[in-house]
């Protein structure tokens, strides 16, 4: 008995146990549901949000926002395929030149955010909208295509069955994890946003951390529209279009707090799986296509509440 | 204060570089005008970015630069509906429009099209099948019927799977058009193919990570779909990427010749696409603006085919693009 409540006090437990019922529900609806094929195919689904989710977290564990995110991945993706296409550039210059992007539109955004004091929701949603615009100034709306065939077959391929960016979210989210909870850094990274008075009074640079955090979440924006652009074989414009919705979705039912200072990155890969068993779920279950949206956001709803009612009652 | 002064010397060099950088007023949001001739007409279009929008836009051009009139297109970067009839009012208040080309099929635009009305302006509505009498002030409408292609759509897949199995349909989103063809191909389907089961349709949206998840999604829960139907232009790579992330085969039909589309039937990734004319429709009408401004008489709906275009018929769309594309360049 005390060993299941220790285990219940686990933060993540709270993502876990809606989770598992999720996909036991729509197990009991559709007995294909949790086949080899499907699951593949949610993780193949959450790779590229997920890969963004896990610089959100620790920008949101800091205390700050991006809500550029999706339009920086679309940019980079862009930035990347337009580079190879158009000036012939070796493909680890033009995947270079993408992540770049990211990370200075990343770097841009925290400077304007902290440095100038602008508010994040101000400064990143004015970088959604100018990395979109730069998007479509670069390739005049048209996809961009072909890409080189050695980074279409890199996307195509399906390592473990499922595909490398999920390899990559994985890894990432191991390392990211363990950083967030075990290195110095990361230790900044949660009393800067726990309780930034105090953490500059304990001598960290709490504006450097911000800004970290900030040029991270670009770079990882830009690697997951890069993926993308690989497996579609095409600089696709519209990559990343609604994708900081889900990403702060994620990491919000992954049980990160939008005050900072508490959330881990494990959370955060719990909450993205989430979505996609629902959002997959629905559709196998045959959920009228319209209800199906309603019911995602009902559910996000449902699933922040109960995590929300676990952490009061643990404080109790 | 010190902040003050940065973010306002800041947003003073932005706006200084963009001034420098741009070519002229007009290239905002309405586009730089052809040359000067027998009069303007406007090419009133939100998302004038879209890469379909803009192949409809040089191919106005292309009609108004061959009849002598000069072009200006009119809209948004964005979905902005309010925006672009604010823009197109505006151009309407200058007092210079010859005619009128609006590309919708949303009566959110009606009070803008009775107002061209009023003042003699004639407004065509290419591409969307408005009924006749529904929009005061119109002239005529020009562009394929969908629920026609629709119809030929349901039965080319039809045979391609040789009446049997399930057909999935898709959306790009909930509109007047996509719902038409989306009902009219599970009719037709239902009245020729008795034995195919129709799925009802889903939105599958426009981002790509998105739609193929969804469209794998829909495979899985439904082993007996040997066919598919997207009503949107990103319905062809929606259900190729579908197919390969689940290994199966399936009879896929999308929207629209876009260089991607055309490759993915060249490969054999998809059946075939419908080419909506687009080209046509738009050359169209600054041809149907320059008749009415001549004071002939044009029918309601000047009707155009919508091809069915397989692995063997691809050569003349990929030249329309080559030409579209050297437009852009």
């Amino acid at each position: 008995m005390i060993k299941i409540r220790r285990l219940l006090t686990i933060p993540e437990m709270g993502i876990l146990l809606p989770l598992l019922g999720f996909a036991l529900i729509f197990l009991s609806i559709d007995h294909t549901f949790l086949l080899p094929n499907s699951v593949a195919a949610m993780l193949r689904a959450v790779a590229f949000v997920g890969i963004i989710a896990v610089g959100q977290t620790w920008l949101m564990v800091a205390g700050e926002i991006d809500l550029s995110v999706g339009s920086v991945a679309g940019l980079c993706a862009v930035v990347a395929s337009w580079t190879m296409k158009n000036y012939g550039w070796p493909m680890e210059v033009g995947l270079a030149a993408g992540l770049a992007t990211g990370a200075l539109a990343g770097l841009v955004n925290g400077l304007v955010a902290i440095r100038l004091g602008i508010p994040a929701f101000i400064a990143t949603l004015g970088m959604l909208y100018i990395a979109r615009g730069f998007n479509y100034l670069l390739c005049k709306g048209y996809p961009i295509y072909p890409i080189p065939e050695s980074l279409s077959a890199f996307g195509q391929a399906e390592p473990l069955g499922i595909s490398w960016a999920f390899v990559i979210l994985v890894a990432v989210v191991i390392i990211a994890d363990f950083c967030l909870r075990k290195t110095v850094f990361g230790r900044k990274v949660m009393a800067t946003g726990g309780n930034a008075e105090v953490a500059r009074i304990a001598g960290i640079s709490t504006n450097a951390v911000k800004i970290n955090c900030y040029a991270l979440t670009g770079m990882l924006a830009a690697l997951a529209g890069i993926l993308l652009m690989a497996q579609l074989n095409v600089g696709q414009p519209e990559i990343g279009t609604g994708w900081e919705l889900d990403v702060i979705a994620s990491v919000v039912i992954g049980g990160v707090s939008l005050f900072g200072g508490v959330g881990t990155v494990a959370g955060t890969f719990l909450g993205l799986i989430i979505m996609q068993v629902v959002r997959s779920g629905l559709v196998v279950s045959g959920v009228n296509t319209h209800w199906q949206t309603v019911a995602v956001g009902v559910i996000m709803i449902a699933a922040v509440g109960v995590d929300l009612l676990r952490r009061r009652a643990k404080k109790a | 204060m010190k902040r003050l002064v940065i973010a306002v010397m800041s947003a003073a060099v932005v706006a200084g570089m963009m001034a420098g950088c741009g070519k002229s007023e007009k290239e905002g949001a309405a586009s730089a005008p052809t040359k000067k001739g027998k009069g303007t007409f406007y090419w009133v279009q939100p998302l004038k970015g879209h890469p379909v929008h803009q192949m409809t836009q040089i191919a106005f051009r292309e009609g108004c630069r061959k009849l002598g009139y000069e072009c200006i297109v009119v809209g948004t970067d964005g979905p902005d509906i309010a925006g672009t009839i604010a823009l197109a009012e505006q151009m309407l208040a200058r007092g210079d429009a010859k005619g009128m080309a609006i590309w919708t099929g949303n009566p959110a635009f009606n009070p803008l099209i009775a107002k061209a009305g009023k003042v003699g302006v004639p407004v065509i509505l290419p591409h969307f099948p408005i009924p006749e009498g529904s929009v005061p002030g119109a002239t005529g409408i020009i562009g394929c019927d969908p629920a026609a292609y629709a119809r030929a759509a349901a039965e080319e897949i039809g045979k391609g799977i040789g009446g049997k199995g399930a057909v999935a349909i898709t959306q790009g989103s909930f509109n007047t058009t996509e719902n038409m063809v989306a009902e009219e191909f599970a009719k037709t389907m239902k009245e020729k193919y008795p034995e195919v089961k129709v799925l009802s349709s889903e939105e599958e949206g426009f981002e790509p990570s998105k739609s193929i998840a969804k469209a794998v999604s829909i495979l899985q829960a439904h082993p007996d779909i040997t066919a598919a139907l997207s009503t949107t232009g990103g319905g062809p790579q929606t259900w190729a990427g579908a197919q390969k992330q689940t290994g199966r085969k399936i009879v896929a039909v999308g929207m629209d010749y876009t260089r991607v589309n055309l490759d993915l039937v060249k490969n054999g990734e998809v059946y075939a696409v419908v080419g909506q004319p687009l080209w046509e429709e738009s050359f169209g009408a600054a041809e149907l603006l320059d008749k009415a401004v001549r004071g002939e008489k044009i029918p309601w709906w000047t009707k155009l085919e919508a091809p069915f275009i397989t692995k063997d018929k691809l050569a003349p769309y990929s030249e329309l693009l080559d030409k579209v594309e050297a437009a852009i360049k």
